[in-house]
């Protein structure tokens, strides 16, 4: 098998840009609730954990948009997992990684508090029974999700969310190492693992029409796609 | 790359698993489900109270990165020291040698990248290592690697939080790959390659504590 890249799991053209607009349209909600006040920061105080300085706008814009992919990674592994259609390792891989992606948006909900988002809606298209696409779909997030995490990492004001990213990151990079391992691609195959931009993880995302529904507490609505 | 080496290698490796080196005749599906299990517990009662890393640390400064980044050269060091006696000693086969061979070329880089971002002005010192038959013996070497990696992963984590932006950048470039490497040596080891939903990060005290544990620096 050749290495995969993003390339091969943007199989159709970008529809819409679901994940840009999922996030303008909770930065407006973030500014809409940031008029209410101290709510979030109460809430944030009520678990004593996670009693840090409230996140800066920035810093929700960015644990909201890895909430989101989050919500995906678990949705597709979780689904996966039930329909128990894909190959033994890769279910296996599922099972774990699955459990992992829970774990991170529990954590990342905590993080935000009251501002966390709920889960959009997905539609898999198939790709959680199929083992080679279930594969390649895996390979591609994983790879992106912890290239992605490297941009937010120096682009965060919190040091306390630095941490947590930094965490995370590291989970990511052992899952996409065990899949493509599962898949007979090179686990490790640079020296250096590079950033990626939100864009380029966007137009994965909307290339896979998995995204089938967004929650908004307001705002204009885009036609729904059916695939 | 060499896939098909890969998957030969991998094709006759044994899929027993042995998580905590108590559960012996599970198959790997089952002690990875019990992982799982257990995981999730950790993922609840570690991640949301106070599993994410708590911080004691001073703000981030030109003069601290180099503090840091000499300190994670002292892991890497003892990384690419390992790899590269694997491979000069030539003991190993099949897919342990291509991991061994490819991971040592990925730590000498990332030896090489701390050297320089530390400049002429900084003369870290290599340690003094004896790796005894780790390096030659298959039975060691994969737990070794392991251990190696999974010291690695926890002390970048550790100190990412301590560097200024673009030195974190840095450190991020490499523990993703060390992540990586870990990932792979436990799945070679038909060990859970990712047990938990977060990597928990060392403190330098761990780390030095983790290091020492091994035997190797002398």
């Amino acid at each position: 098998m050749s290495d995969l890249t993003l390339e091969t799991v943007d199989r159709s053209g970008a529809i819409a840009e679901t994940f840009d607009e999922l996030t303008a349209g909770t930065r407006a909600d973030f500014f809409r609730k940031a008029v209410i006040g101290g709510t979030a920061l109460t809430a944030a105080l009520e678990t004593p954990a996670l009693a840090q300085p409230r996140n800066t706008a920035k810093d929700i814009a960015i644990l909201r948009f890895d909430l989101n992919l989050e919500y995906l990674q678990a949705a597709m592994y979780g689904e996966a997992e039930r329909l128990g259609q894909i190959g033994p390792r890769t279910l296996d891989w599922s099972r774990v990684v699955g459990a992992n992606e829970r774990g991170h948006v529990r954590a990342i909900r905590g993080l935000l508090g009251r501002d966390a988002v709920k889960s959009p809606s997905f539609n898999f298209r198939g790709v959680t029974e199929d083992d080679r696409l279930f594969t390649e779909t895996a390979v591609a997030f994983e790879d992106l999700t912890a290239a992605l995490l490297k941009t937010q990492a120096i682009q965060v004001d919190s040091r306390h969310v630095l941490a947590a990213l930094a965490s995370l990151h590291s989970v990511e990079a052992r899952h996409a190492a065990w899949i493509r391992h599962i898949a007979g691609i090179v686990p490790s195959a640079d020296a250096f693992d590079e950033p990626t931009s939100k864009a380029k993880v966007v137009r994965l995302v909307d290339s896979t029409n998995f995204v089938t529904s967004v929650p908004r507490t307001k705002g204009r609505r885009r036609p729904g796609y059916t695939g | 790359m060499s896939e098909p080496l890969i998957q030969k290698a991998t094709a006759n490796h044994d899929p027993a698993v042995d998580e905590a080196g108590s559960s012996r005749g599970l198959t790997r599906g089952q002690a990875i489900a019990g992982s799982v299990a257990a995981g999730g517990a950790l993922a609840a009662a570690g991640i949301l109270a106070g599993g994410l890393p708590r911080l004691a640390v001073s703000k981030p400064s030109r003069e601290q990165d180099a503090r840091v980044l000499e300190w994670l050269l002292q892991v890497e060091y003892l990384q690419a020291g390992f790899y590269t006696e694997v491979e000069r000693r030539g003991a190993l086969r099949g897919e342990l040698r291509e991991f061994a061979v490819l991971v040592g070329q990925q730590e000498r880089a990332h030896v090489n990248a701390l050297e320089r971002a530390l400049g002429r002005n900084s003369s870290p010192k290599r340690p003094a290592l004896d790796f005894g038959d780790a390096t030659t013996d298959s039975d060691r070497f994969i737990p070794t690697a392991v251990e190696l990696e999974e010291i690695a992963v926890a002390a970048f984590n550790g100190q990412v939080p301590n560097l200024t932006r673009p030195r974190v950048m840095t450190a991020m470039k490499i523990v993703s790959v060390e992540a990586r490497h870990v990932g792979w040596a436990r799945d070679l080891a038909g060990r859970n390659p990712a047990p938990q939903p977060a990597d928990k990060p060392a403190t330098q005290e761990q780390t030095r504590a983790a290091m020492n544990a091994t035997g190797f620096i002398q």
